[in-house]
């Protein structure tokens, strides 16, 4: 009986590590890519090594895109859906429209499911928002790119995205960062 | 009593082997050897989970997702199963077995910071603490291990620390008055282990006291560093209830475990349950009592400092008595070095000008020689006295 329960709890422990990794995969392979740009900043995180803190374009959105208005001292942590459309011959997706109720999005629109950050990271006139987005883990001693960002990632039909490839002037992060890789 | 005791007196010639043997028998003393081992193979597994964990953070870019996801189940499971094999089936090394299923847990939490590596994933840090928690929370049941239970105890402790670090948490407690939850926590702690004494697991009583009595007094010694607490800790954003739970929890699971003591008597149960009691409410009053606050660090040792080197040094001979009384070494040293401390703190925080401080070096150096020499006889006297009741019982 102990033994059996044992290898219940650890087939959970494996579960839980397996199905989060098909769920990610599942995203990556079947989610719709938006191409995103970016800034970064590099801090270390103690069980997950370096990482590229990225701030994006889409990150503040002007609160005269939330319909039903909104206010900016919106709560932090507050659901906020956000549709992009691409903008531009560059491909890069930029903010149509916001609100805090589920969006269905129109023909040519992707919507990003995110929350409120802290009134104080906001641009003047806007809300933070954050869409699970923003941690790049990297090789030890990569975290310090110099030159244009672009984000490649995937969304799913819930709004969930998660990052898909991270671009240095166009050449993959891995390729661009190998001579400072330790 | 050791086992090379006993050899070098049959060596000496005044008992025969049996008489060695039935007296190692009879005590049911262990080879030393033994005991190295075990730490040997902790610290390497600690080693290993550490090492595990800074090549998963250097994040090798050559090695595929799949790979390092897959090494890091079989390594995870591989120490299960190697454990399990070794205390179950072999038999022979079980400590070592444990030590590789402790090893096991640990690379359960490395898988977490695997998969949210690999996949980027943005969640709270406590987040991870309490799936790693909830997913070794059963195994020292099932493997009625001492490592498992300590190792479940110090995921809860991380767990907590983060937590209360976490501005959008329900019980959010983040500046230097976070010390006080720990101290709670060790009491909490503490009243936990005084009622595992009666359940079917009475072996992880002294894990959780131990923890406890030294998380309780670990943190509550900084209030009785001068001007501590008198700076910004109130804090309207911290969580009210947080201390008086605690507090509230600590003094029912003391209550009701002190029973469970088998060394104290009917007075002494009161006598302690009461002192803990008491430490649990002063944690609480030294958050709330009305204090001069400052937007910097005084450094004035105010009343909530004399309260609590007062409290501290009392608390600590209590606890020697009680100590002396279970014949816990662990009880009664832990009381002699914080008393050692306490002195410290107190005659560092009654610094003033050149004169009175020099009359005070003078006056607390005297004093801390004589306490000091007062303080190792009695130790010295109070472990002779445990040991020789633990001799006398046996026999």
């Amino acid at each position: 009986m102990k033994n059996k329960l044992l290898i219940l709890v650890l087939a959970l422990q494996a579960a839980w590590v397996l199905g989060t990794v098909v769920r990610q995969e599942n995203l990556l392979r079947v989610g719709q890519v938006v191409l995103l740009e970016t800034q970064p900043v590099d801090p270390r995180d103690p069980l997950r090594g370096d990482f590229v803190r990225l701030n994006y374009k889409i990150s503040d959105v002007p609160v005269n895109l939330f319909a039903p208005p909104v206010k900016t001292d919106l709560p932090a942590g507050a659901k906020i859906y956000v549709a992009l459309a691409p903008a531009g011959t560059n491909g890069f997706y930029e903010v149509t429209r916001a609100s805090r109720e589920r969006l269905v999005p129109a023909t040519g629109e992707i919507v990003l499911r995110g929350k409120s950050g802290r009134s104080w990271r906001s641009a003047a006139g806007s809300i933070h928002v954050e869409y699970g987005l923003e941690q790049y883990f990297v090789a030890e001693g990569t975290g310090n790119p110099h030159g244009k960002l672009t984000v490649q990632a995937a969304v799913d039909k819930s709004g969930t995205a998660r990052i898909k490839e991270v671009f240095v002037d166009g050449q993959t992060y891995a390729e661009a960062m190998k001579p400072a890789a330790r | 009593m050791k086992t090379t005791d006993i050899e070098k007196i049959h060596e000496a010639g005044f008992i025969t082997a049996e008489q060695r043997d039935k007296i190692i028998a009879h005590f049911g003393l262990k080879e030393e050897g033994g005991k190295f081992l075990v730490i040997i193979s902790f610290i390497g597994a600690v080693m290993i989970a550490a090492g595990i964990a800074l090549l998963i953070s250097a994040n090798w870019n050559d090695i595929p997702r799949g790979v390092k996801i897959a090494a890091g189940l079989v390594l995870m499971l591989g120490a299960h199963g190697a454990g399990w094999w070794l205390r179950e089936v072999h038999g022979q090394y079980r400590k070592t077995g444990e030590a590789l299923q402790f090893l096991g847990s640990a690379l359960f939490l490395a898988n977490i910071a695997l998969v949210g590596q690999i996949y980027h994933l943005e969640s709270r840090t406590p987040n991870a603490f309490l799936l790693w928690l909830l997913g070794l929370a059963a195994l020292p049941w099932l493997l009625r291990s001492k490592a498992q239970f300590a190792l479940f105890l110090a995921a809860f402790s991380v767990w907590f620390g983060c937590e209360i670090n976490e501005r959008d948490s329900l019980i959010f407690f983040s500046n230097e008055s976070q010390v006080l939850a720990y101290a709670l926590l060790g009491l909490n702690f503490l009243g936990a282990g005084f009622l595992l004494r009666r359940t079917p697991f009475p072996d992880f009583a002294p894990v959780a006291e131990k923890l406890g009595a030294l998380g309780l007094l670990l943190f509550a010694y900084p209030l009785t560093w001068a001007g501590f607490l008198s700076w910004s800790h109130d804090d309207a954003s911290l969580c009210r209830w947080l201390l008086p739970a605690l507090a509230g929890l600590a003094v029912i699971a003391t209550a009701a475990g002190v029973g469970n003591l088998p060394g104290l008597t009917r007075q002494w149960r009161f006598t302690w349950a009461g002192s803990l009691a008491a430490v649990a409410g002063l944690l609480c009053a030294a958050f709330f009592a009305p204090r001069e606050q400052h937007w910097f660090w005084a450094g004035s040792f105010d009343m909530v400092n004399a309260v609590a080197v007062i409290t501290l040094f009392v608390f600590c001979l209590l606890q020697i008595q009680a100590g002396l009384q279970l014949r816990s070494r662990f009880l009664v040293n832990l009381g002699v070095a914080f008393i050692g401390l306490d002195i410290v703190s107190a005659y560092f925080g009654l610094f003033g000008t050149m004169a009175r401080t020099g009359l005070m070096f003078v006056v607390s150096g005297v004093f801390l020689l004589i306490f000091g020499v007062y303080l190792e006889k009695k130790r010295r006297k109070l472990i002779g006295k445990i040991k020789t009741a633990k001799i006398t019982e046996a026999a």
